[in-house]
């Protein structure tokens, strides 16, 4: 393949992952319309998509709402967090009906306020199916809890799908969910290196459309992407060396603003590794495949043993989310770092003050966005991170 | 004037021995080093018994916090959490330990009343019961470096999860809590000592069972502001486990039997009554108490201050039919935390048919829900109780915006304007309230099939 080739196959992949996102549920429905595959709509990190895969169902992470919020009869108030007062909003008005089923892990306080919402206010949706993982992973019955709420949640998954899954079934579902996670992995490291070739915008529209379609055909276009990728020179203007490289924290539910990621490449920035939502965070941990374990206990385990600090989740001794972050930025040589609060997160924003701290201690610039539903306030942002993106030049010079 | 609204009146001693009774516990606290008494900061359930076994005195986090609201204090503390970073948005209660402390670290105790400074705990123990006290519990760890901790993890209690899994998984965990406090205090566990413990629960549920046919008379002879102070005994585990905690309530009990034998009421004129749901404003009570009572206005179903609904509950009463089993100690306490805390719940019918079958007891004319601007656990179920209240009750409800120790998030005169209005369109309908009789779903459906 000519270079040329290569060129326009990356761009005719990039515009497909972009038409993905664009699309969003509507994407979503005509797929439904056409292969009549039932869709499963999951909120929240922790639900074991594999799972819903292995009994022959799509499982479509809600992407957050992008209508104002009205609700007609809103039941959250509005300073709960803007992903579930949209899920509520898009709940009522019809849009998640086509779903043959929710799934949701409650993590949190928002969470559970959803599950309410949904369940009285929404009753055109299909069947709410709730999980509770533990919240301290390292607690001994830990993992056998884990372990019977999947149980239960594989039979709620199986009762909406009309169909059993075997173990052959789990297992190629993790087999296939672990190659995406590792296909995912080689184009951060890809990004690590060469942080310039995609924005910062195509790499979480990557990431989204694995959300929204069959993973099978996902992996194959990421695997064609990343053949794209390889042989890739800078262009002309996409000097690595000139941008200062910079890592995204946060956002732990919802993708970052659009606007706020174009501004990041607009301003000279490059996003050289993050623990999004909508980035690793989605695929940090693997599942173990081995033939001696069985793939509830697999599952499990991979919980359990979760490799991305969450803060929703507790570990005895202090989490390190911040000397997580540390890590990150020395591996990635990363200069700076942005934080992203989603406003009304509580779990975040009880334990940023803390990584903020953690950073500063580890001479690493940090800077703060918080994003809310209502548009994002450009201006202010714009100056902010110019200003930001201008303090980590000139400290190049130091 | 109702001879209630004076705090020298003789009808109102406990109200005001009940809160001598705090200041002097949380006094204790102060000087429980001198006393080679250890000190544990805790928030959520399931601990209690297990610390006043071995005379551990416990710092309520959610009691400091109501304390320093009381006194006008949360905007100090909130301010020195601002400073460090957290946004005034996350929950009140734990704010103010942390401002608290953060205070204390810079060597500014001195801003705080004496009265409320904190106390370095020898270490801390908290259940996530409410999700974020995990959080906060590994925030306030950050702050004091090397005290050891104890989470107690509950997990959300959902339809279709298995309480005996809940309740399993709790347990196994209090009694990792046993050998945690028997390393803390270097003392082996006090089993028996534990079965007293729950004697004295028992003794308190059983009372507040009582109290709950005394305090829905009409006229009230009880509300909102007795009920909150009584609360704070019967949430102090200090006071609660202890005969002189357990004094005051029954002198209190008698005190309502003199008040209705006398004619005493909250309201002397009572025109309508209301109920109450969620974590109260504590800086103002007063102020809602006197907004109403210019309406002949009670507040006569304290929610969660005025009965032991929790104890009372189906699911806890499902599991164990018997009530407290003496032999399996910790498999009750277990119980009541994975089950009974509304915190860890599903707001599914089963819930809400209890919580308004408990007032459907005291013939209430309408609900006021306070919207806690920090509490997004309470806030969660606000709005849909306000439409369940109406269904299954027909009755209405005020939505209001409150927070239960940030000042900031309420409005007096707006508080004002929406309970005056809610009131009189209660009154202005000209007759008595269409009250649909409450009546759980087994006796609706029954009552179909005729």
């Amino acid at each position: 393949m000519t270079r040329g080739d290569n060129a326009r196959q990356r761009a005719q992949l990039l515009a497909e992952f972009h038409t993905d996102v664009q699309k969003s549920l509507a994407g979503v429905r005509e797929r439904k319309a056409r292969d009549r595959r039932k869709a499963v709509g999951c909120v929240g990190l922790w639900v074991p998509e594999e799972l819903i895969h292995a009994v022959g169902m799509l499982p479509v992470v809600i992407p957050p709402n992008t209508a104002p919020s009205t609700g007609g009869n809103p039941s959250l108030a509005p300073f709960f967090c803007a992903y579930v007062r949209g899920l509520e909003d898009m709940a009522q008005r019809g849009e998640l009906d086509f779903f043959a089923g929710l799934v949701m892990e409650v993590c949190c306080n928002a969470y559970k306020a959803a599950n309410w919402a949904l369940e009285k206010n929404a009753p055109g949706l299909g069947p709410l199916v709730i999980m509770a993982l533990p919240m301290a992973l390292e607690k001994p019955g830990a993992k056998r809890y884990v372990l019977d709420e999947l149980r239960d949640f594989l039979a709620a998954v199986e009762g909406i799908a009309g169909q059993r899954a075997s173990e052959a079934d789990l297992r190629a579902s993790i087999r296939l969910y672990n190659r995406r996670r590792s296909l995912l992995k080689k184009l951060c490291d890809y990004r690590r290196a060469r942080p310039s070739v995609l924005s910062a915008r195509q790499t979480v529209e990557i990431v989204l459309s694995g959300m929204l379609i069959p993973r099978e055909e996902y992996c194959d276009r990421l695997e064609a992407l990343l053949a794209t990728l390889e042989d890739r020179a800078p262009s002309v203007g996409e000097d690595d060396s000139s941008r200062v490289r910079v890592i995204l924290s946060g956002s732990l539910c919802e993708h970052p603003e659009f606007d706020l990621l174009d501004l990041i490449d607009e301003l000279g920035a490059a996003v050289v590794d993050d623990d999004l939502y909508a980035g690793s965070r989605y695929f940090a941990t693997p599942v173990d495949e081995s033939e001696t374990v069985h793939p509830l206990e697999a599952l499990a385990d991979a919980y359990v043993n979760m490799q991305v600090p969450c803060p929703t989740r507790y570990r005895s001794r202090n989490w390190g989310w911040g000397d997580y972050l540390v890590e990150m930025a020395h591996k990635a040589r990363a200069e700076g770092v942005i934080n992203i609060t989603c406003k009304f997160c509580e779990p975040h924003d009880v334990l940023y003050p803390f990584v903020r701290a953690r950073l500063e201690r580890a001479g690493i610039p940090e800077m703060h966005v918080e994003s809310a539903h209502e548009a994002m306030a450009s201006g202010q942002v714009r100056t902010r991170l110019q200003a930001f993106v201008e303090i980590l030049q000139s400290r190049r010079g130091l | 004037m109702s001879a209630l609204q004076s705090s020298v009146s003789p009808y109102n001693r406990m109200k005001s021995r009940g809160r001598e009774l705090l200041d002097e516990y949380y006094a204790s606290i102060l000087t429980a080093k001198e006393r080679g008494q250890q000190v544990a900061l805790c928030y959520g359930s399931g601990h209690s018994e297990i610390l006043a076994t071995m005379n551990v005195i416990e710092m309520y986090l959610g009691n400091y916090a109501a304390r320093s609201s009381a006194a006008g204090l949360i905007p100090t503390l909130i301010a020195e959490c601002e400073a460090a970073g957290f946004p005034s948005e996350v929950c009140s209660y734990p704010h103010a330990i942390l401002g608290a402390l953060l205070l204390a670290q810079k060597g500014e105790v001195d801003r705080i009343p004496e009265r409320l400074r904190p106390v370095r705990p020898d270490f801390l123990v908290f259940a996530n019961n409410c999700a974020t006290k995990a959080q906060w519990l590994e925030a306030i760890r950050h702050v004091l470096e090397d005290v050891p901790s104890f989470l107690i993890d509950i997990p959300y209690w959902h339809d279709s999860a298995h309480p005996e899994r809940n309740v399993a998984y709790v347990e196994a965990q209090l009694e990792e809590l046993v050998v945690f406090v028997e390393r803390m205090t270097g003392r082996p566990f006090d089993w028996e000592g534990l079965k007293d413990i729950l004697h004295a629960g028992q003794r308190v549920a059983e009372w507040r069972a009582k109290v709950h046919k005394i305090a829905n008379r009409r006229p009230a002879v009880r509300a909102l502001g007795d009920a909150v102070s009584v609360f704070g005994v019967t949430n102090t585990t200090g006071l609660k486990f202890r005969d002189e905690g357990m004094r005051v309530l029954e002198q209190y009990e008698a005190e309502l039997e003199e008040r209705i034998a006398s004619g005493v009421h909250v309201i002397p004129n009572e025109q309508c009554r209301l109920g109450f749901r969620g974590l109260c404003p504590w800086f103002a009570i007063g102020h809602i108490a006197r907004t109403l009572a210019e309406k002949q206005t009670v507040v006569a179903g304290c929610g969660q201050y005025s009965a032991n609904y929790w104890v009372q509950q189906q699911a806890t009463k499902d599991i164990m039919p018997n009530g407290v089993d003496f032999e399996r100690p910790l498999r009750t306490i277990a119980v009541q935390a994975a089950l009974g805390s509304f915190h860890a719940k599903c707001f599914n019918d089963r819930y809400q048919q209890e919580f308004i079958e408990f007032h459907d007891d005291y013939e209430l004319d309408g609900f006021i829900l306070p919207e806690l601007r920090t509490c997004r656990s309470y806030a969660a179920g606000v709005r849909l109780m306000a439409e369940q209240a109406k269904k299954d009750l027909g009755i209405p409800s005020a939505v209001f915006e409150a927070d239960m120790a940030d000042p900031q998030y309420y409005n007096k005169g707006q508080v004002e304007t929406r309970l005056h209005a809610f009131v009189e369109g209660i009154l202005s309908s000209g007759k008595p309230p269409v009250r649909v009789r409450f009546q759980p779903a087994e006796r609706q459906a029954a009552a179909r099939q005729g």
